[in-house]
């Protein structure tokens, strides 16, 4: 009884969380389900987006330009991501953790020190709710509205004639290119973008929690991919609404559930190995059921 | 107008693998001719389509659409004149989206794609009238995921994506040879039809010898990479079967078996 208790007492602090993470796992739905790009360039992005945006609020910047160099920050890290992988030909997966790994020495160099505490300077939820910025639900509201708004855009993005190249190719390459896609260019935007997300999601949790650290988000790629396949086990994957509201509910649902089982006893320092048998177990069931894997590759 | 200059393809040189795919290919293929290819395993007709369509550089030779030298353009960027459809009807549409998407994809080859709305009224309309000619009552399931289709669904459908846009040249591998004849033919028929009510200037590959003596106004045989025969014309419409195996020694099982 007690446990529940301090689930319950903690469901707020969570779905907060939940919805700075929610970001992360838009950013990492796209290279993965629209472009079939296993892409792992987040696990630095996120990060990379909480240190670029703490360096730039502490150099004195208002909120909204620090939030924007985060996200272009992370823009061009998937935009490095999808170059290794053109010019160097490596495999997908091998590009992500070279470019994640290049970010962590550079996400030092951004801060000049591997840590910054945020407190007494300016941040987005003072910006937006002015007296109200430490009111847990007032953050929520705020941080909700803006998923919403992140979902709209990109429902409306994929909708569009270059949206649905894009979609053509992570649905075929063949005919992608056949039809006179620029496979490049459009895996350039989409990782481009994906990682624009994650480092959204990075600044919004350094200047949610004050301050921003190297190894902040640490497990954030697989914690974001366990919330889209779980998002999607909810509401399912067939529309592009569907698609876009998958990551969010994924997230919600996920941090809740690891907030629960945290309550219950799990040890902490578990919690990644149950993540990642969590994953393993999603991405296998489709098979043992003789379907395809839902995690897929380009040819 | 397409025309191929000297073409000449060696896969893996200076090893072991060493192949030589395509000896010089001169060839002219006048607008609206519809020419159709024929050759054994080997001879090098897919190489000929591939190059054309620009899927990987050529060691000699040029390859020209409408007096527009496209021999350095990368496959994506000739797709603004060429339209293809493969053989594997898996290749042609995308599984995971619906037809209409797969057309308004096809639709904007070539073109700057936009940031507006993919599907409309308008496109929905110029679907519906486009796959109605294939008579599968595609027209009538416009958001079916391609991935629910029959194979010979599957390349109406892609043949469609193909002339949704007038191509200057059309390039059919072997398009039929995944069917049942029954689907085969249909197929066949759609493509007889959108070819020549455009005047599509087409090339298409083919083992099946009736469709070769059949369709198109001019036939050409390819051998271990050469043209072999190139007949047109009167020339080709009293071609027989029999006369075609007689006459050039056809030893192929594969074209004896499906004369
Ligand atoms: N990607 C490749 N790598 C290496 N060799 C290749 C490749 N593609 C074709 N070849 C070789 O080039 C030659 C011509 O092949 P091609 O596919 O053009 O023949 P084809 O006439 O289309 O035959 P089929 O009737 O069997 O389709 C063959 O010797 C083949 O082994
Ligand atoms: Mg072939």
């Amino acid at each position: 009884m007690e446990a529940l208790g301090a689930f319950v007492h903690l469901v707020p602090v969570t779905l907060l969380q939940s919805l700075i993470y929610a970001f992360a796992a838009l950013g990492i739905m796209i290279p993965f389900r629209v472009l079939a790009f296993p892409d792992l360039t987040s696990e630095g992005s996120f990060p990379l987006g909480a240190c670029v945006c703490a360096a730039v609020l502490a150099a004195g910047a208002h909120p909204i330009v620090a939030t924007a160099a985060a996200v272009a920050a992370g823009f061009a890290a998937g935009c490095a991501t999808a170059l290794v992988h053109q010019h160097a030909r490596v495999n997908t997966l091998l590009c992500g953790i070279l470019v994640l790994t290049a970010l962590y020495s550079i996400n030092i160099r951004v801060m000049g020190q591997p840590n910054i505490p945020l407190f007494g300077f300016a941040n987005v939820f003072e910006l937006a709710l002015g007296a109200g910025k430490d009111d847990t639900w007032r953050r929520i509201a705020l941080l909700g509205a803006l998923a919403a708004c992140a979902c709209l855009a990109l429902w409306w993005l994929l909708r569009t004639e270059i949206g649905t190249a894009m979609r053509a190719v992570g649905a075929s390459l063949a005919m992608a290119r056949a039809q006179g896609v620029d496979v490049g260019l459009y895996t350039l935007w989409g990782l481009g973008i994906g990682n624009a997300f994650a480092a959204l999601g990075g600044s919004l949790l350094a200047q949610n929690q004050g301050f921003a650290d190297v190894n902040l988000g640490f497990g954030v790629l697989i914690n974001g991919l366990a919330a889209v396949i779980l998002g999607e086990a909810i509401v399912g994957a067939q529309t592009v609404a569907r698609l876009l509201a998958a990551p969010v509910v994924g997230a919600i649902v996920y941090y809740q559930v690891v907030s629960m089982a945290l309550a219950f006893g799990l040890q902490p320092s578990d919690l990644k190995l149950v993540t990642a048998v969590f994953v393993l177990v999603m991405l296998l069931l489709p098979a043992v059921r003789g379907r395809s894997l839902p995690v897929r590759m380009r040819e | 107008m397409l025309e191929v200059r000297g073409l000449g393809k060696v896969f893996h040189p200076g090893t072991a693998a060493e192949r030589v795919a395509l000896r010089g290919i001169d060839l002219a293929v006048a607008p609206g001719d519809f020419a159709v290819v024929i050759g054994d395993n080997g001879a090098g007709k897919s190489t000929l389509l591939n190059a054309v369509a620009g899927d990987f550089a050529v060691e000699t030779g040029a390859v020209l659409i409408d007096g527009r030298d496209v021999t350095g353009l990368p496959a994506h960027r000739r797709a603004r004149w060429v339209a293809r459809v493969f053989q594997d009807p898996a290749l042609g549409a995308a599984g995971a989206m619906s037809i209409e998407e797969n057309l308004a994809v096809a639709a904007r080859r070539g073109c700057r794609r936009r940031f507006r709305a993919a599907l409309g009224r308008e496109g929905r309309a110029r679907d519906r009238t486009l796959l109605a000619r294939f008579g599968l009552g595609l027209e009538e399931r416009l958001r079916t995921r391609v991935d629910l289709l029959s194979g010979g669904q599957r390349q109406a459908l892609a043949l469609a994506m193909a002339v949704v846009r007038r191509p200057d040249v059309l390039l059919l591998d072997e398009h039929t040879a995944a069917l049942d004849p029954r689907t085969a033919g249909l197929v066949m028929d759609a493509t007889v039809a959108v070819v020549g009510d455009a005047g599509l200037t087409t090339l298409m590959v083919t083992h099946n010898m009736q469709h070769a003596i059949r369709f198109g106004n001019r036939l050409l045989m390819m051998r271990q990479g050469r043209i072999a025969l190139d007949v047109s014309g009167p020339a080709k419409a009293a071609l027989t079967v029999e006369g075609l195996i007689e006459r050039f020694h056809l030893a192929d099982d594969k074209l004896l078996l499906q004369a």
